[in-house]
């Protein structure tokens, strides 16, 4: 009988053991356990994905802001914990708390991992509340952050730059062992648990070609890539995807390859020479003024100007997105019926504008929805239509204006001229929401129009239910709550 | 006087196949065994075959199953099914408790079923001490914790150790009458230092000393031929693996086990189940099952009652090294395929030497019977099962790997 009890105990034990831990938890009504080392007036925002608030550490000694603060974002399978050793080299190097800042996204699980666009929503959410929480305490706005990640967390960080429109935010941003032109584990059947990446990520996925569509390095931000190249020690990128890392525009640093070493996929962000290595390339980056504004863009007839003298204008009429390079106009003189993207860039302040698209005629489209909005009557349809879906789809939007551009987000509410440009049916992989806004050749703006898409391995489940199986007329029964991820 | 004796009984006693399975289930390492793997659930199913014709005998000499009692030619076929479920994480990641909430942890649990049988001979001569040749179902538990070192890194090497301590819980199906058995019948607690090293990112080094801790087993199978305390076992391995690419690895490995001291024996009751023998039998040394009686006694009686002496009898040690060679095949990063070859290169098997002593009166019967002889079996006894035998025989393994989920 003793023998019995003990072995009932140790099956539990083992049974405790195997079984996911939010499913645990969550059976326990409690949150998983996640590393929340955050100050302690700080609120940290609802994660998208689990409806909870997110993981991370951040401002818990304070120590006030005269580096540009750090945002760092782990990769998959693990959570914020993965960036303590880099957070303690950074404090070392004269960091403070309150330059330091790290987000939990997704359920830190791969088994409920969700897609990076879905992700790329809890980071905006986190990097809005550390700029609210910064500009109250300092007094003045935080304009520019570095962005610090980590494998899964660089294209997520990436997919959060392009859907928020958000490269004027970020002055420095460190990739390190990204699966920027995929990753072998990955594979486009790999939807659910049987998979230990996101799907999406594997090389020549439409997802990918996505993010990658309108250049590597877009914007005013500085880029650096760290990662192996030798194609050995990390076993995610293996020969000939070993500079899968890298990218085109960036400061690209294959370090096991160049230096001899063999840091592994892990070690990559967590041992002492590339964190230094990190830590040497922030520093060598010029800082901000603090307490500045960032220049705008402004129209003067068919040409633009900044509103600061000593800033620059970098634009692009082509699909690429404009980056930092070269040394940038004082005037760009619009080209006719053709759609220039631009931000600002302030040399001196370091400080840029959000990205922009502009036309000849009426004013830009970010003045024109920043403005009291007269939308023009132009509608934008979406085929497949909105709903749930059970794989992934490809939204086909479409303008009733002909010449009418598209610039859509993913981030709800987040829609601006300078959001991606609609050029090829959008690749969904997971459940997201579409805002979607046409610009007319003229400058006219439409109003911005939602689609909800639902896509969720739980709707999988819901077609092929047993009693489905047995009675192909049973209801479905999908209530669209996920839990598995996609 | 050397008989030809009851060593023949012992043949089928040359059943290790679970001990081959022991040895795999806990120790053999395979390719990153003991690194450090994503966090995650792991389900590892691996189906053991063999086919044991040959063991080593106490000097080390490789015998043919049933040596001198049945022709050569007999075999124990075994298949064992392996379940082994791994999980790797930090339960005490966010705790404030020093040393667990900064290095992972590893629990494992393995259950196994298998199925086992003697074949040729084997199955007639256990008859006729009316045991069983076969034992099928389910194996035993092993339960087992451990916590990860940190990763190093030096130069072209990663390294890591592992501290862990299992349990092995004699759940299994165990038959005192059967030559073989899928259970031990007695609790081992093992603890373990392993470690796991990378060179080059191609290179993987990993192996493991430990010290299998051995309970008592009161009730030993086979006519008391499994021991009542199997000796403690030290266990070594090594296993270097070479990554060809991402998908293909293969490796070759070395496990050495050795006993500490003798196992010891003291409720050995094997005899023939039909008695009193014939003196044509007893007394004839050419006789299958020649116990000879001594020719000064065979003119007595025409029949004999034969029974081992009470008693406590140990072995000389066990002790089996193996080389093992394996192939890998990667699917994604979340499962492996593998295939396994072990050779055993050496070893020592458990024997001992019981006198038997010979009446004319049924000793069951008569309790005050006194014996008119005593002879000892040779070769002597041959130990059987998991603690006493060694195969000389080599194994096959094929493996699936599953990373179903990870954290």
């Amino acid at each position: 009988m003793r023998l019995a009890s003990a072995l009932c105990v140790l099956a539990a034990l083992a049974t405790a053991a195997c079984v996911p831990r939010e499913l645990i938890f969550q059976f326990a009504g409690l949150p998983p356990p996640a590393l929340r080392d955050f100050a302690a007036d700080f609120t940290p925002p609802i994660s998208n994905e689990t409806g909870i608030p997110v993981s991370g550490f951040g401002g818990k000694d304070g120590g006030g802001v005269s580096h540009v603060p750090v945002i760092f974002v782990h990769g998959n399978t693990v959570g914020p914990d993965y960036w303590l050793p880099m957070r303690a080299a950074f404090k070392a190097a004269g960091y403070t708390d309150d330059e330091l800042w790290a987000v939990g996204y997704g359920w830190e699980s791969t088994r409920a991992l969700d897609n990076a666009t879905l992700s790329a929503v809890t980071l905006e959410r986190f990097v809005a509340a550390v700029q609210d929480y910064l500009g109250k305490k300092s007094g003045h706005r935080v304009e520019r952050f570095d962005v610090v990640s980590h494998s899964l967390g660089v294209t997520v960080a990436r997919e959060w730059l392009r859907q928020a429109n958000r490269t004027h935010s970020v002055r420095a941003f460190v990739g390190i062992a990204g699966a920027n032109h995929g990753v072998w584990t990955s594979g486009p059947d790999t939807r659910g648990q049987n998979r230990v990446v996101s799907f999406e990520l594997y090389p020549g996925s439409p997802w990918l070609a996505q993010l990658n569509a309108a250049g590597e390095t877009p914007g005013p931000t500085h880029y650096f890539t760290l990662y192996d190249g030798g194609g050995w020690a990390d076993v995610l990128f293996p020969k000939p995807t070993q500079d899968s890392s890298a990218l085109a525009g960036a400061t690209n640093l294959p370090i096991n390859r160049e230096r001899g070493s063999f840091y592994g996929h892990l070690q990559l962000g967590r041992s002492a020479e590339p964190i230094q290595q990190v830590l040497n390339w922030l520093k060598a980056e010029p800082l901000p003024k603090a307490s500045s504004s960032p220049p705008e863009v402004l129209r003067a007839g068919a040409a633009l100007t900044t509103s600061q003298p000593e800033a620059k204008l970098y634009c692009s009429s082509s699909a690429e997105e404009p980056r930092l390079q070269g040394l940038g106009e004082w005037r760009v003189v619009l080209a006719a019926d053709a759609i220039s993207s631009c931000f600002a860039y302030n040399v001196k302040t370091r400080l840029a504008s959000p990205l922009g698209r502009y036309t000849t005629t009426a004013g830009t489209a970010a003045e024109a929805s920043a403005a009291e909005p007269s939308f023009a009557a132009i509608s934008i349809s979406a085929n497949p239509a909105p709903g749930p879906y059970a794989n992934p789809v490809r939204v086909q939007l479409s303008a009733s204006e002909p010449g009418a551009t598209i610039v859509y987000s993913l981030t709800p509410g987040a829609v601006s001229s300078g959001s991606p440009r609609y050029a090829a049916p959008i690749y969904l992989p997971g459940p997201a929401q579409i805002t979607a806004q046409a610009l007319a050749a003229d400058g006219r703006l439409s109003m911005p129009v939602r689609f909800d898409y639902d896509i969720s391995i739980e709707k999988v489940d819901a077609q092929f239910a047993w009693d489905r199986q047995l009675n192909a007329d049973a209801d479905e029964h999908y209530a669209g709550k996920r839990h598995k991820g996609n | 006087m050397r008989l030809p004796s009851l060593s023949c009984l012992c043949i089928a006693a040359a059943m290790l196949t679970h001990g081959v399975a022991e040895a795999a289930i806990v120790f053999t390492p395979h390719l990153s065994e003991y690194g450090i793997l994503p966090r995650g659930a792991y389900a590892d199913h691996t189906f053991i075959y063999t086919r044991i014709d040959k063991i080593f005998d106490q000097n080390g000499d490789k015998k043919p199953l049933g040596d001198t009692a049945i022709p050569p030619g007999s075999t124990v076929d075994a298949s064992l099914l392996l379940f082994r479920y791994l999980w790797i994480g930090n339960p005490f990641e966010h705790s404030s408790i020093p040393f667990l909430n900064d290095h992972d942890e590893v629990f494992r649990v393995i259950g196994n079923l298998g199925w086992q049988q003697g074949k040729g001979d084997i199955p007639d001569l256990s008859r006729k001490f009316g045991l069983k040749s076969g034992g099928s179902g389910l194996g035993d538990l092993f339960l087992l914790g451990g916590i990860y070192g940190k990763n190093h890194h030096w130069g072209v090497a990663n390294f890591n150790g592992l501290g862990s301590f299992t349990a092995k819980v004699p759940i299994g199906d165990y038959d005192t009458r059967a030559l073989l058995n899928t259970g031990t019948h007695y609790w081992t607690y093992i603890p373990q230092l392993s470690g796991h090293a990378d060179f080059w990112g191609r290179l993987n080094l990993d192996g493991t000393a430990a010290y299998q801790l051995n309970g008592r087993n009161n009730s030993p199978a086979y006519g008391g031929l499994t021991p009542t305390k199997p000796a403690d076992v030290y266990n070594l391995e090594l296993n270097a693996a070479w990554k060809f690419t991402e998908h293909w690895f293969a490796d070759v490995g070395y496990g050495w086990r050795k006993s500490v001291g003798p196992n010891e024996y003291d409720k050995v009751t094997l005899n023939f189940k039909d008695q009193p023998l014939p003196a044509t039998t007893a007394c004839n040394s050419g006789q299958a099952f020649g116990i000879v009686v001594p020719p000064e006694q065979c003119s007595l009686t025409d029949r004999f009652f034969i029974r081992p002496r009470a008693g406590q009898y140990r072995d000389r040690g066990t002790e089996g090294a193996l080389l093992t060679t394996s192939l890998y095949y990667v699917y994604r990063a979340s499962s492996v395929i593998n295939f396994r070859a072990a050779i055993p290169v050496s070893g020592k098997g458990g024997q001992i030497t019981v006198p038997y002593d010979v009446y004319t009166r049924d000793p069951r019967s008569n309790p005050t019977a006194t014996p008119i002889a005593s002879v000892n079996p040779s070769p002597q006894l041959t130990a059987v099962q998991e603690a006493g035998s060694v195969s000389a025989s080599p194994f096959y393994e094929l493996r699936f790997v599953y990373l179903f989920w990870a954290p």
